[in-house]
């Protein structure tokens, strides 16, 4: 531990090791992801049963269906893009524009979650069990899809560079799939959550 | 090239300055961005809160405090260089495994990739919390020397004891996972680092910020609701309770992802002929302990998001009057508390599991029974929660079922007894003080563990719930359990970690202090308990004086036996440091065939493991692991014992 | 030494020792089983106030009971180890290569299954049997009813921070500060809460139920003596939670009818303004707006 004395540098990083982890990681994560809306549902389920003081959802209280099937088509899109630009990733033909396009979807799904909060939703936080659980639910999701929209950026970002590098230099990008899978890991969740949420809160209110 | 940069690809010839350093992404600019956010962000809050009633019409500013919290969060994660990579990345540049590894103490105080750094943190960092909640204790039992109300008022008593409980488990959760689930894994598997590094970091300076948020509850005027955050109380109390919904919150968080990080690790990243089957059984215990980090953890986030928002933007997620309910809280928080408290278990059995061996000088008996036994405590603490709750006024069908799992539960924790009784059978015993703490844990864990099965009998119940018969039984299993095994751990394996060994006899006495006063300390709470005396009272029959005197200055003997412990540290690896040499122990396992300290990047050749770490009294055995043959070529694939290809 | 050799000494080794463990084991449970059932067992809390406590006390010693050979087992097997099974000096010396043994695991697992079922069956009888609940608080709907829940006396016992208050749905639904209940009757408690979470303990009684708003906790107990009785509150609920205590006595029938028609005279004034009863209670205006 001396404060001068370089590291002994071991052999390069093996890629398939780090590919394992990745995958592996986003597997993990996303059940850590699926505990926590498993959390909402048990709510929704639980509240919806008490109907506490009969509040659960008071006649005023309704979701805008428009915005919900709107934000469920963005996400579903979003992903099916990206799963299109992994596919395009993987055989070796370009992905930028693909990725490029689940971008644009992702961050419409914040936008229109956004504008839902502003102007679409007409009961407030406090309208009830349905309320709070439409409120705290949607929110959480927003902000697990901020790590969806952090992880296609990157893919983007690292495609672009990488495109422009290997062209120069004549060699092969090898990190980005694994990267790819791993990021397709936590779309696909985050696109089964985004249907669940819709059945629930939309749909069987 | 978009390849993974896993080392420093060219070595500087000369160290930096200290200038040169005070400029880059450390602690101390972690702690002025955290002070600058908090502020600017509280200023943001008081602004926004500004269209809420709820904390423009009154003197509430949990909106504020909130999101002060998150802007000290985002401060300090900025000035610790958290963002560095994630902003390179969102640039196209491509990734890397290291970071801020390169020299001396600074590496201590910010980012750094290198697991065992990282370990030593955590370990300062434990030590240091659970030193605070020790002291939160000593004044705890200073107060109940008397029957009423004496030297601290109500308000400030109920906070000591909220943040005893809370700062206890918060640290203890990852008291095992961090320190020397970090440090070991990676050596005990074979490998020369964590699968997520960053990640590995993050955890702990996330756990940090933890502690500190939580004291700054005494500044926000305490909470009042104990470590269990029980609704309505906590939806109603003032500001400190905030401080405990966003600590709670980050080390949910941080734990989440050590267990993620030490699952993926274990998965992937073992060595070749490491086969699961070789696997030392402290890895075994990380593993689980993950497991249940990884799927616990979330849910215990979502409870206290939704406490949260019940605080700040009127949701109604418990209140009965408006559509909520009280049990959603009991629920989801205790679906987290139990498989918690197994967080707090397994890493003890892990523990002793892992020394009983080494020191009985005989192979485990019964690996793949300890190991079916630690999964079968991690399954079924999923199925057991609501024994929390048999008196709450949960469905009353429900009570049978879950006094029948939890009694269950006592099946796989008897096989964790039958494995350590198997491998002592005609053992040749060494007591030296790990293993005097592993057999403490032993007995400990033996009282704790029958009267649990007092508490899971639901007619027993109805008196010892909420009483002292729960304290006395919690403590026995956490502090007698896990903080004996844990402590063990330390006195084994920080020869590996520093190099020096702890003294023997300042152990041996530190122990039997500590053995012997933590036994009087708690023994007599079962019959406080079942005198009818509840929980995190100060005012309690006075009938009960003369065993609440006792028992205060048997925690205050209990609490000078730990300064045994601090005491021994420095004097060991601070003053005297003898060298400990890379063996001391004669231990089989792959970690202590290395030097001591571990050099950096662990192995100068991933080595080829032959045999699980247990192979005592073989007379021909041959050594855990082969360090000679080049197992993994530069640049090029690792290779099996049998010469395929992995 | 050969091999068959050894394993004959390992094998009348291992006869030997488990010999002596056992008979250690034997005697120290033939001396100190009747102790813990007949000596101690007496003193275990609770008592015998109400039929529910006399089946806690029930259920406490036979726990006790099973618990002595459990522990006696593990103590003597450590301490014997411990005695015995130690290197003597400096060297370290290995011990044999033993890695397990499936005939002795697979005793230990049913063994320990069997207890464990046992116990769960010893527990659901206790729970649903004669003691209706054992005192517990079983929610709105008890599954553990007395055999004439009909003719119980209802007490509503209301939790609010700091005080208990008792209300009488069959007595013009007075409340009373006091708990005064009749000796040798069933009765059936409704607890409930009109502001946070606690617990209505009645130590002697046996009764532990917890009073959370919005919710009616249904808790039977018999009292069976004449005596007074200690009410704690058994979860945290803020500040005076220590102090939120009081004493409850049981009384004959005659007793407790004087007492209970004095209150109804004393508190009429009062009873006219409460709210009308119910078995919860939502604060007025019991909508939000949003």
């Amino acid at each position: 531990m001396s404060a001068s004395a370089a590291p002994v540098v071991p052999e390069p990083e093996d890629p398939r090791l780090v590919a394992a982890n990745l995958v592996v990681g986003a597997r993990l994560f996303a059940s850590a992801m699926a505990f926590v809306f498993m959390s909402f549902v048990f709510a929704f389920f639980y509240l919806k049963a008490v109907d506490s003081n009969g509040m659960w959802r008071p006649a005023h209280v309704s979701p805008p269906q428009g915005y919900g099937i709107a934000i469920l088509i963005c996400i579903l899109a979003a992903a099916a893009a990206f799963e299109l630009a992994r596919r395009g990733l993987a055989s070796g033909t370009g992905s930028v524009s693909m990725l490029a396009l689940a971008l644009g979807l992702s961050v419409a799904v914040v936008v229109l979650q956004l504008i839902e909060y502003l102007a679409g939703v007409d009961f407030g936080a406090d309208g009830g069990g349905y309320a709070s659980v439409f409120y705290g639910w949607t929110a959480m999701f927003l902000a697990f899809w901020l790590g969806a929209v952090y992880s296609v950026e990157t893919l983007l970002a690292t495609s672009m560079r990488s495109a422009r590098e290997a062209q120069a230099a004549g060699t092969t990008i090898e990190t980005l799939r694994p990267s790819a899978d791993a990021t397709m890991v936590y779309l696909y969740s985050c696109a089964g959550i985004a249907v669940v949420t819709w059945v629930l809160l939309y749909l069987i209110k | 090239m978009s390849t993974i940069e896993s080392t420093p690809t060219t070595t500087p010839t000369k160290a930096p300055t200290f200038r040169e350093q005070l400029v880059g992404f450390h602690l101390i600019w972690g702690v002025v961005l955290a002070a600058v956010g908090y502020f600017v962000c509280h200023w943001l809050g008081t602004k926004v809160g500004g269209h809420i009633d709820s904390q423009s019409a009154t003197d509430q500013d949990d909106l504020a405090v909130f999101f002060g919290f998150l802007g000290a969060t985002l401060g300090w994660l900025i000035g610790l260089g958290f963002f560095n990579y994630p902003l390179s990345r969102m640039l196209g540049r491509p990734a890397s495994l290291v970071e801020g590894e390169e020299y001396g103490v600074w590496r201590y105080f910010r980012l750094c990739t290198d697991h065992k750094v990282v370990a030593i943190q955590y370990f300062v960092a434990v030590l240091f919390f659970f030193g605070v909640g020790g002291l939160n204790a000593m004044l705890i039992r200073g107060e109940l020397t008397s029957d009423n109300a004496t030297f601290i008022p109500a308000g400030n008593y109920l906070t000591l004891v909220s943040l005893h409980g809370t700062m206890m488990l918060m640290m203890m959760s990852a008291g095992v996972l961090g320190p020397l689930g970090n440090y070991l894994v990676p050596l005990m598997i074979g490998a020369r680092r964590m699968a997520f590094p960053r990640v590995e970091s993050l955890t702990l300076w996330l756990t940090v910020l933890a502690g500190f948020v939580l004291i700054s509850a005494i500044f926000l005027g305490g909470f009042p609701t104990g470590w269990t955050g029980y609704v309505p109380l906590s939806v109603e109390a003032r500001a400190g309770m905030d401080a405990y919904l966003f600590s709670f919150a980050l080390i949910g968080i941080s734990l989440c992802l050590v267990g993620l990080n030490i699952i993926a690790t274990v998965m992937t990243m073992r060595a070749p002929g490491m086969y699961w089957n070789r696997i030392p059984v402290f890895v075994w215990g990380m593993l689980t302990t993950s497991i249940l980090a990884v799927l616990a953890a979330p849910v215990l986030f979502a409870a206290l998001y939704m406490a949260a928002l019940d605080r700040t933007v009127e949701t109604t997620f418990f209140l009965a009057s408006n559509g909520g309910s009280p049990f959603l809280w009991d629920n989801l928080f205790w679906f987290f508390g139990h498989p918690e408290v197994y967080i707090l278990a397994l890493p003890g059995f892990g523990i002793v599991l892992e020394i009983l061996p080494v020191f009985a000088r005989k192979p485990l008996w019964g690996y793949r029974v300890a190991v079916a036994g630690m999964f079968g405590v991690a399954l079924l603490s999923f199925m057991v929660w609501q024994h929390h709750l048999f008196v709450s006024g949960i469905n009353a069908n429900l009570r049978p079922f879950y006094m029948f799992t939890t009694e269950l539960i006592s099946i796989p924790t008897g096989i964790i007894f039958l494995i350590g009784m198997g491998t002592l059978w005609r053992a040749r015993i060494r007591f030296t003080v790990p293993m005097l703490f592993a057999l403490a844990f032993f007995f400990n864990f033996l009282i704790g563990g029958l009267s649990g099965v007092y508490l899971s009998d639901v007619p027993s119940d109805v008196t010892t719930h909420g009483s002292y018969f729960v304290m006395a039984h919690f403590h026995y299993t956490i502090m007698g359990g896990l903080v004996f095994a844990t402590i063990g751990g330390f006195y084994y394996w920080l020869p590996k970690i520093t190099g020096y060994k702890l003294d023997e006899t300042l152990g041996k006495i530190h122990f039997w202090m500590m053995f012997i006063f933590f036994n009087l300390t708690f023994f007599p709470l079962f019959a406080a308990g079942l005198l009818g005396m509840p929980r995190r009272v100060s005012n309690y029959n006075p009938s009960l004086h003369a065993l609440n005197v006792f028992v205060s200055i048997s925690a205050w003997c209990l609490g000078l036996s730990l300064l045994g412990l601090l005491a021994n540290i420095v004097w060991t690896q601070l003053l005297v440091r003898e060298p400990a040499g890379p063996n001391p122990w004669l231990s089989k396992s792959l970690e202590w065939q290395l030097p001591s300290p571990v050099p950096a990047y662990n192995f100068e050749r991933i080595p080829v493991i032959n045999s699980a770490p247990y192979s005592y009294g073989i007379p021909d055995a041959p050594p855990v692991a082969d360090f000679g043959k080049p197992a993994v070529l530069p640049g090029g694939p690792a290779i099996t014992p049998e010469g395929g290809v992995i | 030494m050969s091999a068959v050799g050894a394993a004959a000494n390992g094998a009348g080794a291992d006869v030997r020792h488990g010999r002596r463990i056992l008979i250690i084991w034997v005697i120290a449970n033939v001396i100190l089983v009747p102790i813990v059932i007949w000596v101690v067992g007496p003193h275990i809390p609770p008592y015998h106030a109400s039929r529910q406590s006399t089946e806690q006390h029930n259920v406490n010693v036979v726990l006790t009971a099973l618990a002595t050979p459990v522990l006696l087992m593990i103590w003597v097997y450590f301490g014997y180890s411990i005695a015995v099974f130690r290197q003597r000096g400096a060297e370290v010396v290995d011990g044999p290569p033993l890695e397990g043994d499936p005939r002795i695991q697979i005793t230990w697992l049913v063994a320990t299954t069997a207890i464990v079922l046992a116990l769960a069956v010893y527990g659901t009888v206790g729970l649903l049997g004669s003691s209706n609940g054992a005192g517990g608080g079983q929610g709105p709907t008890p599954l553990a009813k007395p055999a004439n829940a009909a003719g119980a006396l209802q007490v509503q016992v209301i939790g609010q921070q700091w005080m208990w208050t008792f209300r009488w749905p069959g007595y013009g639904g007075v409340e009373t500060p006091y708990l005064v209940l009749p000796v040798n009757r069933e009765v059936e408690f409704h607890v409930t809460s009109i502001d946070v979470a606690h617990s209505f303990w009645a130590y002697e009684l046996g009764v532990k139920a917890d009073a959370i708003p919005g919710n009616d906790n249904v808790a039977f107990v018999k009292p069976t003596q004449v005596r007074s009785f200690q009410i704690r509150c058994a979860e945290l609920c803020g500040l005076w939670h220590g102090h939120m205590n009081t004493t409850g006595r049981v009384v004959r029938q005659a007793a407790f009818n004087t007492w209970i028609a004095q209150a109804r005279v004393r508190y009429r004034g009062v009873t006219k303004q409460l709210p009308p009863y119910s078995h919860v209670y939502y604060p007025v205006p019991d909508q939000r707006a949003s």
